[in-house]
């Protein structure tokens, strides 16, 4: 795991475990707040994909994991594709452009303790979404069973199905790097 | 992994073989039992007792019970070990008077713990059902789309469905990698 983010150029220090959890937390309203302005907005009608990038965006700044660039080191082990061509100006601009340094496998390649951590934050992750996504089940088992029971709910069914999926697609995006950041304990009492 | 009380009295489920014929046997019926809940909501919407409930719960429920993994009794051991001593020291023996004893669920002391190798190969295969899973949730809001494209009705009769494939995927895939993998068990002694 790293010990910093770059944001717009900026490194700022994760080693501590209260700084990840809030980072966590932050990312999690963020993207509640999303899904609640969406609906408010354009009841998720052409916007849905916007949860989804907006899921892979935080992978790859903060959160890492599935994608090179965050906290969490890459799961698959393989290091991040070498550009041939020069950064881009708006990257370079916005500062969010981040060398890798060339030969250096501990910054992408996972040692054998962090593939079982990686594993077991994947085994906790899965009993949380199998569990999650037993409510939409119940609700889906009860709009068969007596449709006018979930009549109270504010949204069409179409709708309230579209957004469980993009509720479940976020989990299964962040929710084992979050689950890592959480438990990491902090970096320099690792060290001492 | 595998445990070694069998929710099958009359055979063996020592064999890898033996262990991929269930296999196959449960996702045939569950995938048909799904099919068939899909068909009765295109044709009959709404008011459907029996699609509704009897059919989520015996994917959730009892199928999970012949594979394991969940909890126990199945073929595989329990993910997470066994917390209540009165599950496996259960006395199978029904007696005349009192409550009837339950003999699915009964299971071994060498089932309840799992060991270093067992706690890592439970893990390894946790990310590879999580891995495969997050695709099939993919692709189920992409045919989500594409439904929404034709109808609104026709989402939210897709949904449902959606929803109880990716529940029986993730309640099963992970006992099912690891029964479609393990070796003969007489070949490991």
């Amino acid at each position: 795991m790293n010990a910093e983010v770059v944001v717009l150029g900026r490194r700022i220090s994760m080693a501590r475990q209260t700084r990840r959890r809030a980072l966590v937390v932050v990312i999690y309203a963020a993207f509640s707040m999303l899904l609640a302005v969406l609906w408010i907005l354009t009841g998720w009608r052409g916007t849905g994909a916007w949860v989804i990038w907006a899921a892979i965006l935080a992978c790859r700044f903060f959160l890492g994991g599935y994608y090179a660039g965050g906290l969490v080191k890459p799961f698959n082990g393989k290091a991040p594709k070498e550009h041939q061509m020069p950064p881009s100006l708006l990257a370079l601009k916005l500062r969010v452009y981040q060398p890798v340094p060339a030969g250096e496998d501990s910054a992408y390649r996972n040692d054998e303790r962090e593939l079982h951590q990686r594993d077991h934050a994947h085994y906790l992750a899965f009993q949380a979404v199998g569990v999650a996504v037993c409510v939409p089940m119940f609700i889906a088992s009860m709009r068969l069973i007596r449709p006018s029971l979930m009549s109270w709910i504010p949204m069409p069914p179409d709708a309230m199905y579209y957004g469980l999926t993009l509720v479940t697609i976020i989990l299964f995006l962040t929710l084992p790097q979050a689950i890592l950041l959480w438990t990491e304990p902090d970096m320099e009492e690792a060290q001492s | 992994m595998i445990s070694e009380s069998s929710p099958f009295p009359w055979f063996s489920t020592a064999r890898r073989r033996t262990r991929r014929i269930v296999v196959a046997a449960y996702w045939i019926v569950a995938l048909g039992l799904i099919g068939v809940c899909q068909w009765a909501q295109f044709f009959r919407p709404g008011h459907n007792p029996v699609v509704g409930l009897i059919y989520p719960l015996q994917i959730l429920v009892f199928l999970p019970a012949i594979l394991g993994g969940v909890r126990a009794g199945g073929m595989v051991k329990p993910f997470s070990g066994v917390h209540f001593a009165s599950i496996y020291d259960r006395d199978t023996t029904q007696t005349l008077f009192g409550p009837a004893r339950p003999l699915v669920g009964s299971m071994q002391a060498s089932d309840a713990i799992l060991d270093e190798r067992e706690r890592l190969q439970r893990d390894s295969v946790h990310f590879i059902s999580y891995t495969t899973a997050r695709w099939i949730a993919f692709v189920l809001l992409v045919l989500q789309c594409v439904a929404g494209l034709i109808s609104p009705a026709f989402t939210s009769r897709f949904g449902a469905a959606a929803f109880l494939l990716l529940a029986l995927v993730l309640w099963s895939l992970p006992q099912t990698l690891i029964l479609w993998n393990e070796p003969d068990m007489e070949e490991q002694q």
